[in-house]
């Protein structure tokens, strides 16, 4: 290893003295009244984790001039594809932090580590989307596995974080399980776990069995990550259960780092056999589609209703990569780029107002559709950020939602699976009933009991959700800004 | 000449059918048994495995690199039953079981 090995893990050497600046500055910490411990503002956790968050996507950004920085024997790389996704990742990471520290102390549960764990589920996120290699993806992808089941347990002493961490806990190391065999079986065939090894040696095998055999364990591994049907059932259970940033994060940032990393590992590695996986990504989409907007449908329980949400939203990408492997061109690939950014500002956006809500009324407001009710009437302003979030999400045009829909279905339709586009916006008119409805109850229903909001919308997560608002608006009227630098990163992701 | 271990090394293949029984045997019990211990116990043999799949194949192509893997999911395995054990611990505390058929608190 070279000094000048380290500067394309500038980004991530960032988020880690973040990371480690958080946990020291915790032990170090003088605690004078035992007893409100928990409910204190972190001021310097939050400022640490801040900076580290921004100064990631900072790095990131200073990197762009030059070419790809190939380091660790050929095993990352940082190009504009990891460039993209690093700055991606950091601005859903910062987001969620603004959106933390009223909540976490609502609920006297304002600890450092929290943060801590934080930047390092993003580091294993920003290593995932450089990865080159199976041996990286793993420790990345575990790395941020690992922490994120810490996180959906970070209310210890409930048991619903509880069991919500258990279900995540479970399904997660039985898939990497799954997903470690896999990697396995390809190392017997080749002898290599670098991605161009691999798909060099199996292009020229062919559809054998074998190679079958493990990109499938591979591809049932990473459909649980991105929690496809039929390996979604966790995901309702854990979003419903984990404290709401969380869920917004894990909603938008371990979903979209596993799709980045089927998108690099299925095209380098496993392009041989394309419209093989093609067909298992059809298979998947169809089926995550109809469940995630069937069973939205009936669900009272609005944090509920979204995680339903965001399986349909990850079967509309799944139709984007099934595309990819079916026409072998990376076109519908840069359509899921968009939808990636999209998504992760309207969704976050969402699950953000449902933090404040719970967060200035915990003890009254459950996440049921009936307690919305009245609160466009007495709280404007909130009630129409979630109505633009939620329009969002059902892709009216006019907002990122329909953008992220347009380029995803259009790239479905030009690699000639028409009839897989036409499911997937019939699908998407049918999920514009359970959004709409949650907008109807906040403008047109009367309340049977008043929720009563302790504080107005302000301090961080106003500027989180400005922020994700403002994002929704512009990339929905302004996209070719988007287009272009995701066109850009394609251009170099192939070399 | 008499064969010996050297000259008639066990061929990968016996290698491969024990781990496909390990990791089927580890991948029933996750999904059928109920306690969470018991499950604990499955998941590490599904990732032991994987190990010794890595072992023989590195074996066979007589290089190191499934060596080194097997390295680093033995610490990873490590640090995730530490979590999964955390994990079981609060879940003790607030309801006394680990039976997981019993955490049906959210449903639908």
């Amino acid at each position: 290893m070279k000094a000048a090995d380290l500067i394309a893990v500038i980004p991530e050497l960032v988020l880690l003295v973040a990371a480690c600046a958080v946990l020291l500055a915790e032990a170090f910490r003088k605690e004078r009244e035992a007893s409100s411990l928990r409910g204190r503002p972190r001021r310097v956790a939050v400022a640490l984790a801040l900076a580290g968050t921004l100064g990631s996507v900072v790095a990131s950004l200073a990197l762009v001039p030059g070419e790809a920085r190939v380091t660790f024997n050929a095993t990352f790389v940082l190009d504009e594809w990891g460039i993209f996704f690093n700055v991606l990742f950091g601005v859903a990471a910062a987001l969620t932090v603004l959106l933390s520290p009223r909540y976490l102390q609502a609920h006297d549960r304002h600890l450092g580590e929290y943060y801590a764990l934080l930047l390092f589920t993003l580091i294993g996120m920003d290593l995932l989307a450089g990865a080159r290699d199976f041996l990286v993806f793993y420790v990345a992808l575990e790395l941020m596995a690992i922490s994120s089941y810490l996180l959906a347990a970070f209310f210890r002493y409930r048991l619903r974080s509880n069991e919500s961490s258990l279900k995540y806990f479970l399904t997660g190391a039985f898939a990497s399980a799954v997903l470690l065999y896999g990697i396995s079986l390809l190392y017997g065939q080749t002898g290599a776990t670098d991605y161009w090894t691999i798909g060099r040696i199996l292009g020229s095998e062919g559809a054998a069995p074998a190679v079958l055999l493990s990109v499938f364990l591979v591809g049932v591994g990473l459909a649980f990550k991105v929690s496809a049907a039929p390996f979604h059932m966790w995901t309702p259970d854990v979003y419903q259960g984990a404290p709401t940033p969380i869920t917004a994060f894990f909603s938008v940032g371990p979903k979209a780092a596993a799709f980045s990393v089927i998108i690099a590992a299925f095209i380098f590695g496993f392009g041989g056999v394309a419209k093989e996986w093609s067909v298992f990504f059809i298979v998947l989409g169809i089926a995550t589609m109809l469940v995630g907007n069937v069973v939205a449908l009936v669900q009272t329980n609005v944090k509920r209703m979204l995680a339903y949400s965001s399986i349909a939203h990850a079967g509309y990408m799944l139709t984007g990569l099934a595309a990819v492997g079916w026409s072998r061109d990376v076109y519908p690939a840069m359509g899921v780029l968009v939808y990636l950014a999209a998504y992760t500002f309207m969704n976050l956006g969402a699950f953000g107002v449902l933090g404040y809500l719970k967060t200035e009324a915990p003890s009254s407001f459950d996440y049921s559709l009936g307690r919305l009710a009245g609160l466009g009437r007495r709280s404007p302003w909130v009630g129409l950020l979630f109505s633009l979030f939620l329009i969002s999400l059902t892709g009216i045009p006019g907002t990122a939602g329909f953008i992220g829909k347009f380029w995803v279905f259009s790239g479905v339709v030009l690699a000639d699976l028409w009839w897989l586009a036409v499911i997937a916006v019939v699908l998407s008119a049918v999920a514009a009933y359970f959004y709409l409805r949650v907008i109807i109850y906040m403008f047109f229903r009367e309340p049977e009991e008043q929720l009563v909001l302790d504080r107005p919308l302000r301090g961080g997560a106003a500027v989180a959700l400005a922020v994700c608002a403002i994002a929704t608006v512009v990339i929905g009227v302004l996209p070719a800004r988007l287009w272009d630098a995701v066109t850009e990163v394609f251009a170099t992701f192939l070399g | 000449m008499e064969p010996t271990s050297a000259t008639m090394p066990i061929p990968v293949d016996w290698y491969l059918y024990l781990s496909a029984v390990l990791f089927l045997i580890g991948a029933v019990g996750v999904l059928t048994r109920r306690n969470l211990f018991i499950i604990l116990f499955s998941i590490e043999l599904m990732m032991n495995a994987v190990n010794l799949n890595l072992v023989g194949f590195s074996r066979f192509h007589e290089d190191m690199l499934g060596h080194n893997f097997v390295l680093f999911t033995m610490a990873i395995a490590a640090a995730e039953a530490a979590v999964g054990l955390a994990i079981a611990v609060a879940l003790f505390r607030n309801r006394q079981t680990l039976m997981v058929d019993l955490f049906t608190r959210m449903k639908g």
